[in-house]
């Protein structure tokens, strides 16, 4: 055995087992008398915390008013974009795994560096090619209050959706689960401001993807584990 | 039983199919299913809380608590899902929340003990092989007990529990790698204390 990577796990044997196995309980409980949700139950309250997010999403964001350049790619292709990247992020983060296990940590990491990442890089192309337009700091910080606003409702969702449901990780899940909330907000916050400041975009537009990321790791270390 | 490293595509016993389809039952609001559910995980998951607390009567109140755990995130049991490393991964996290109270709480580990119905070894016949035993167990249980507990579950989950290392890292939320290298330097630091143990002995018999 050279190494931990070379080790084979054979070896392991000539160490004793110091423990006999307990034989089962002569008599079996019956299950614990406090109700809990079956999977269907679960689904059901996945679905209709979904339907809320998204609801909450798209009725605030009109009601603020859509941007008018909506339908141009430059936006549109970003925004659809966006909306596969967080439900790519989803599946990935509390999807099953192998053997129906979370995924590693490592995944749910990656989520929380690639959502932020994502948005990025979709807004610059828009960005770059805009007339040069002075920070605002009263339309920023507007834009911020309301991006958080639209983010906090998906936020909510997730964090009754997920309750003490986080196998592994459930700081690193949380982190991703509040960041991909977060870029709910960004989607709803752009569907309505067409400002082209890139400090803008990136600050008002991009922090409830933060903000959520650390919402979601403190909501998963003190309540999402299993 | 050391966990063999199985592949991905490796069918499962028959008796580990039967009772992931128990829990798949129990998970979709079968509450008779739970019979089944505890009578195959109850012996495997107090056996894994001993040794990681080293006190039957912890473990007993921690097999409980993993029970009652399992009963509330039933609904997230996944459909097809593995329930071994699902309860193991539980298990662990009792047994994480437990050992942090008791830090808080600076309660004195208590000295382990097999307990009044661990099955006696009839094959020692002599008194010393008897007391080598024993005496080995003790110092098994001493390394073990020392061991950063990343190091003592990695080690606990491949050699006693007979998991692979695949599930093993999906319990611990580690690599593969990682997992083999905890066990591996838990092993290195149990086979010093052995050889030290044997040497002992040797020069103690001539």
């Amino acid at each position: 055995m050279e190494d931990g990577e070379t080790f084979d796990l054979k070896a392991l044997e000539a160490i004793p087992d110091p423990l006999r196995r307990r034989p089962p309980p002569a008599v079996t409980p019956a299950p614990p008398a406090e109700p809990s949700p079956t999977r269907a139950d679960r689904q059901r309250r996945a679905v209709i915390g979904l339907a809320a997010a998204v609801t909450w999403v798209v009725v605030l964001s009109a009601l603020l008013g859509l941007r008018k350049d909506l339908g141009s790619p430059a936006v549109a292709l970003p925004l659809v974009a966006w909306a596969l990247v967080c439900a790519a992020g989803f599946f990935l983060v509390v999807g099953p795994g192998e053997r129906g296990m979370p995924r590693a940590a490592r995944v749910a990491q990656a989520v929380v560096v690639l959502v932020p990442l994502a948005f990025v890089l979709l807004s610059l192309p828009a960005l770059l090619g805009a007339r040069t337009v002075p920070f605002s700091w009263p339309k920023t910080g507007r834009c911020v209050t309301w991006a958080n606003v639209i983010a906090a409702v998906p936020l909510l969702c997730a964090t009754l959706v997920f309750r003490r449901a986080l196998l592994g990780s459930p700081v690193w899940r949380g982190a991703a689960i509040g960041a991909l909330c977060g870029l709910g907000g960004t989607i709803g916050i752009h569907l309505h401001c067409g400002m082209l400041e890139v400090a803008h975009v990136f600050t008002a537009h991009g922090l409830p993807m933060v903000l959520g990321a650390a919402l979601g790791a403190g909501l998963g270390a003190v309540g999402g584990r299993v | 039983m050391t966990g063999a490293e199985a592949t991905a595509s490796a069918p499962k016993p028959a008796e580990e199919q039967a009772l992931d389809a128990a829990m798949d039952r129990y998970a979709c609001g079968d509450s008779g299913a739970f019979a089944a559910v505890h009578r195959a995980l109850h012996p495997r998951l107090f056996s894994f809380l001993v040794r990681m607390t080293g006190s039957p009567s912890a473990a007993d109140d921690l097999v409980q608590e993993t029970f009652l755990r399992i009963h509330r995130a039933r609904s997230t049991f996944a459909r097809g899902g593995a329930v071994i490393p699902w309860a193991y991964a539980i298990a662990r996290n009792v047994y994480a929340d437990h050992a942090r109270a008791s830090r808080l709480r600076q309660t004195e580990r208590l000295p382990s003990d097999p307990g009044p119905d661990a099955p006696v070894d009839r094959r020692a016949a002599d008194g010393e092989a008897e007391a080598i035993a024993a005496e080995t167990a003790r110092v098994v249980e001493g390394v073990l007990a020392r061991l950063p507990a990343a190091q003592r579950e990695a080690f606990v989950l491949l050699r006693y529990e007979g998991l692979s290392v695949q599930d093993a890292a999906a319990i611990l939320g580690a690599t593969p790698t990682a997992v083999k290298l905890r066990a591996f330097r838990a092993y290195e630091a149990l086979r010093e204390e052995l050889a030290a143990l044997e040497g002992g002995g040797e020069r103690g018999r001539r």
